[in-house]
């Protein structure tokens, strides 16, 4: 980035730093993908090559077996459907409930504001996993348990979902509403056509974020699911373990295929994530 | 601040928008995330029978049954080990990770997708791919260290080692996003005092010394207490990776495992003890919350910066 001003032999030296540092970054790459290579590559061994040793890093006889085993001996695919679903509801409802409270208290004046922004301000402080044996209690009573519902519910709106809309939405110059308004569109309006499009990528930043965070949630769907059927891949995971306790090859297509899906939808929105995490650096 | 003074003046009055949105959804904060927390402190104390669901007033006797309750304090000694081994370890790290992608120009992306890739995959599937990393018999850690001529290790069965084993992985799957705040906290020093630093002919090493690090000192703190509340709400890699093969219980061996978040499930969920669970809960959120409270302090600072 900077360039030394430094004279005579150091001139020559320059380039060194450099190389090193490209040296010492791509090892350091290397042995943080290689558990995950691990993973990918050994789901397509057969049985024999994952207990031998030396082991082998590809396959020699890649196989398939693996992933027909995994999607016949259980419902595999109804995992996959239910993370699928519960994640993309969830993320969807949660983009646009949030967005349009973040507009609210952005841009408007009312009875209460300052009181319920602080109290949502502060319900970023409390941890989920706190709170899910009373939101189990709570699930129960209403008899929800094993129901989509109760795997979304209680992940609709989220303090710092509000907050970070808020942020951003807060940025947009309050003329252009200004100037929707003496044109006469209603507020919601004004939300769906200007606010919306133009805070294009927050959303995909919260989207993104949330995706990732619903995908991997595994706390409470394990509390409140324990039918089969209802399982997200996470919780049948966490089964897995002790069903096939050392079918290592059948372990790793199964984290293979909970991997899968959230590196694809990394890739796309790459930017956006990093942008989020920079930008607040708030959410675990 | 314009559209305030408009809505005073044309539609505070006639417009019921921002009261039709955010009281629904004021509500539902208030139904799912303020009244579980009272709920929770109410049953933290109580004592709730597991077969008629009624709970009785106890006062502070949960409190002070953890209060003497040996594993509570195992349980709480493990959680400040595997919160300070992570520390000790992440900061540097992701400090020095942030640090060469911060000079690089080529290869960013590939090195933030690499670091970045443990962080966004599930933590039951890395328990998994770890599971059978750290296998003594057939996995490939004992098989790395038989290279170094480093002895056989049981990792996960030892008492010893087991939450340390697992304080690795988690610093393995965590580095990339400590990195990203840290590459923020670089990206917000002004290049102005590096190009002064420079004409001053002030060395790389000084420089690193004199503008890099003291600048960074906000955003180390927040990495620092942003990765200690991670560590106290570690939970799905510990449980899935420490379940007793007989009983199906978390925290083997012998409880070694056992952290603060994994006792109050275990005590929860697995012995059907609200109260117990409740109050360790409700320790746990007071813990977090204070960080939480020092995270906002800090982040207050970032974002005027």
């Amino acid at each position: 980035m900077h360039k030394n001003r430094f004279s005579g032999i150091k001139k020559i030296l320059k380039k060194i730093p450099g190389a090193l540092i490209h040296i010492l970054l791509f090892a350091g790459s290397i042995i943080t993908i290689f558990p995950m290579v691990w993973m990918f590559l050994s789901a397509f061994k057969p049985p024999q090559e994952i207990i031998q040793i030396p082991p082998n890093l590809f396959p020699t006889e890649p196989t398939l077996d693996n992933f027909r085993e995994l999607f016949t001996r259980l419902p595999f695919m109804r995992f996959v459907f239910n993370s699928l679903l519960v994640t993309t509801a969830s993320t969807i409802i949660l983009v646009l409930l949030t967005s349009i409270a973040g507009f609210v208290f952005a841009k408007f004046e009312f009875v209460g504001k300052k009181f319920m922004y602080a109290v949502i301000l502060m319900t970023m402080m409390i941890a989920d996993e706190v709170l899910v044996l009373p939101l189990y209690l709570i699930i129960t009573r209403a008899h929800l348990n094993n129901t989509y519902i109760a795997l979304v519910l209680p992940f609709l709106i989220t303090g710092f979902a509000v907050f970070l809309m808020r942020q951003f939405i807060s940025t947009i110059p309050s003329e252009l509403i200004e100037a929707a308004v003496i044109d006469g569109a209603g507020y919601f309006r004004i939300y769906w056509t200007i606010i919306l499009p133009l805070i294009g990528p927050a959303l995909a930043s919260l989207a993104i974020f949330n995706f990732v965070w619903m995908w991997n949630m595994f706390m409470w769907p394990t509390v409140v699911v324990d039918t089969e059927i209802m399982m997200t891949i996470p919780v049948a995971l966490s089964r897995f373990t002790s069903m096939y306790l050392t079918r290592y090859d059948l372990t790793m297509a199964a984290a293979s295929v909970a991997t899968i899906p959230i590196l694809i939808a990394y890739l796309i929105l790459q930017r956006n994530f990093v942008r989020g995490i920079a930008l607040t650096g708030l959410k675990q | 601040m314009a559209i305030i003074s408009l809505k005073r003046k044309r539609s505070a009055r006639t417009s019921t928008f921002p009261y039709l949105v955010i009281y629904p959804a004021f509500l539902y904060v208030i139904i799912f995330i303020i009244f579980p927390m009272l709920y929770l402190l109410f049953l933290s104390l109580s004592s709730t029978d597991q077969f008629s669901q009624i709970s009785i007033f106890k006062g502070f006797d949960n409190y002070k049954f953890l209060f003497k309750d040996k594993l509570f304090w195992k349980s709480f000694r493990q959680t400040l080990y595997f919160a300070g081994v992570r520390l000790v370890a992440i900061i540097p790290l992701s400090l020095l990770v942030a640090l060469g992608i911060n000079q690089v120009k080529r290869f960013r992306g590939f090195y933030t997708l690499a670091f970045f890739s443990p962080v966004i995959t599930s933590s039951a599937a890395v328990a998994l791919i770890w599971m059978w990393i750290y296998d003594p018999a057939i996995g490939l850690a004992n098989y790395v260290l038989s290279l170094f001529d480093i002895p056989r290790q049981s990792f996960l069965l030892d008492t010893d080692l087991a939450l340390l084993s697992i304080a690795v992985i988690s610093i393995w799957k965590d580095v990339g996003w400590y990195m990203i705040i840290f590459l923020a906290g670089l990206q917000g020093i002004p290049e102005v005092y590096y190009e002064a630093a420079k004409i001053d002919g002030a060395s790389i090493l000084s420089r690193f010394r004199n503008i890099t690090l003291p600048l960074l000192g906000p955003t180390t703190l927040l990495v620092m207490v942003v990765a200690t509340i991670a560590a106290l709400r570690e939970f799905t890699s510990i449980f899935i990776m420490t379940r007793s093969t007989i009983s199906g219980e978390p925290g083997y061996p012998a409880n070694s495992t056992l952290t603060l978040t994994v006792y109050m499930f275990k005590n929860a969920f697995l012995y059907n003890k609200y109260g117990i669970g409740a109050s360790i809960a409700f320790i746990l959120l007071i813990g977090i919350g204070l960080m939480a409270l020092i995270q906002f302090r800090l982040f207050k600072v970032e974002w005027e910066y």
